[in-house]
């Protein structure tokens, strides 16, 4: 395709466009406040999805050891936990340490002085509690982690909350279910609206469409102008509702941590820069995507003359 | 050479457009096809210019059987012909030159070609003077001289002309004829769908007369009422 094709076509698709400019802007509104309400479902997904990790890692599994498991042999096992895909982090806690930590929170809990504790100190209580504590990525991967972990000689016990795994990893698939079919649904209303529009355009210019037909021209030179008018309706309709996310995510994340601290202490929102990076792509290949087919759709009952 | 043998074309409502058609037309022809309203001269014609596909036969152009081209092809098949209408088919915000120049922008020819070929083909139809016109400010036969400029301003080997004059009087009838008649002469095929008597009688070109789709006569030189 020649150069001079390229931009009769886009000055023609930008044409379109004004010719249309209200039906355009009609459309270019719709969908972007479709895309917006898109936008914030999937903020709304990515940041409980985010807060059900975070308690999901809060989580902690403690694996007692067996009796006779050595430090060293302790150790050695928390470095092969540590190795695994699903584990963020685990560490061996001595006997020792366990009797600090208890005599710590005992101290911190009751008041009481762990200095009267101290004469169990030659005699430590837990010396058979050597164990490893273990963080998860994912709290849905807890389960087949802990059968994993039955399976090894030197594990005495595990200790897990299987009810409050099972919940937060249902709550998340639940919210990343209803935020897809959403989203899907919004897409859908999308390229309807993209359609609507270039027919509208497309029926303006039957007859010139015609008369290109019979003049011998090639259906694709006849329907890239109304793609780029597609496109280019798609991506301001993804534009606007882009930036519009960026600043109301960003105040509104700013306001809740400044007057609320305590939900902003329980609840760790995402950076309006990591929602950006995945929003920003997805609205531009939605815009670019919901542009051409709605325009192909729009224009294929046309070229058949 | 344009070749129909055993062409068909039944409607999806059973209506019969044209039946067994038989028919051969040499490089340079000029020929009538005549008849009522509905006798199956358009039907021919669109499926000479593939808007339409045969229910039954073959047709070839230039040996190349085009019976059931591909749609992507159709395409490269109309570059080779010009078509003219009856309702002429401008656009009206574009100047006459415009309107020709956009045949061959659409076929995606160079801006060094469309500065060349569109004065010729204006010239040709003695249009020159009016390019800046739009279609609005001329008369109908100059819109017709429009159109048949941007039939031809690709040189095509073949014209087809449906009803080209059934819009126009006498006077501009005949001249849009002594056009057409011009540039057959420069070699291009001219293939005329027309029931007006007047121009088939004064021609006496080649008639094709058909009736409810089929052949009743094909005189090589004559009027439209003509017997063989």
């Amino acid at each position: 395709m020649r150069i001079r094709t390229i931009k009769v076509c886009l000055k023609d698709g930008c044409k379109g466009i004004l010719r249309n400019g209200l039906m355009s802007l009609a459309s270019i509104g719709t969908i972007a406040a479709c895309l917006f309400i898109l936008g914030l479902t999937f903020c709304i997904v990515r940041n409980v999805q985010q807060f059900t990790n975070d308690l999901g890692n809060s989580l902690g599994i403690v694996v007692f050891l067996k009796e006779g498991v050595t430090e060293e042999q302790g150790r050695n096992l928390a470095e092969e936990l540590n190795a695994r895909d699903e584990v963020k982090g685990a560490r061996y806690i001595s006997p020792d340490e366990a009797w600090m930590n208890f005599k710590q929170t005992l101290e911190k809990e009751t008041g009481l002085n762990s200095d009267i504790l101290s004469e169990l100190d030659q005699d430590n209580p837990l010396a058979n509690c050597a164990n490893i504590e273990v963080y998860l990525y994912d709290a849905q991967s807890q389960a087949s982690f802990v059968e994993y972990l039955e399976t090894s000689s030197d594990v005495r016990s595990v200790k897990y909350s299987n009810e409050a795994a099972d919940m937060l990893s249902s709550f998340s698939k639940l919210v990343t279910y209803v935020g897809l079919a959403l989203i899907a649904i919004l897409v859908f209303i999308a390229v309807l609206l993209i359609v609507n529009t270039i027919k509208l355009s497309v029926y303006i210019r039957r007859y010139e469409i015609n008369i290109m037909k019979y003049i011998g021209a090639r259906d694709s030179f006849v329907k890239l102008p109304f793609i780029v008018e597609g496109v280019i309706i798609g991506l301001i309709g993804a534009v606007v509702p882009g930036c519009l996310i960026y600043f109301a995510y960003y105040y509104v994340v700013e306001i809740i941590n400044e007057r609320f601290s305590s939900v902003s202490y329980l609840f760790n929102f995402l950076s309006v820069n990591t929602i950006m990076q995945t929003l920003i792509p997805l609205f531009l290949i939605l815009g670019v995507l919901v542009g051409i087919i709605g325009s192909s759709i729009s224009i294929r009952k046309h070229l058949k003359v | 050479m344009i070749e129909l043998s055993n062409v068909s074309k039944i409607y999806d409502n059973d209506v019969t457009g044209v039946k067994e058609l038989n028919l051969t037309i040499q490089d340079g022809e000029f020929v009538f096809l005549v008849g009522e309203s509905g006798s199956g001269k358009s039907t021919l014609l669109k499926l000479l210019m593939k808007e339409l596909d045969p229910t039954e036969g073959a047709i070839t152009i230039d040996g190349e059987d085009v019976t059931h081209l591909k749609r992507k092809n159709v395409s490269a098949l109309r570059r080779r012909m010009g078509i003219v209408f009856q309702d002429y088919r401008l656009l009206t915000k574009k100047t006459v030159y415009e309107n020709v120049a956009f045949a061959l922008e659409v076929i995606e020819e160079s801006s060094r070609k469309i500065r060349r070929s569109v004065p010729l083909a204006l010239n040709m139809v003695g249009l020159a003077h009016k390019s800046k016109y739009l279609p609005g400010e001329i008369s109908g036969g100059e819109q017709q001289r429009t159109a048949i400029a941007r039939a031809i301003v690709n040189n095509p080997p073949i014209l087809l002309a449906d009803e080209p004059t059934g819009n126009l009087d006498p006077k501009n009838s005949k001249e849009i004829i002594e056009l057409i008649e011009r540039i057959n002469k420069r070699g291009t095929t001219v293939i005329i769908a027309t029931h007006d008597r007047a121009i088939v009688d004064t021609m006496q070109k080649r008639v094709i007369h058909l009736e409810k789709g089929e052949i009743v006569r094909d005189s090589e030189k004559g009027g439209y009422d003509d017997e063989d």
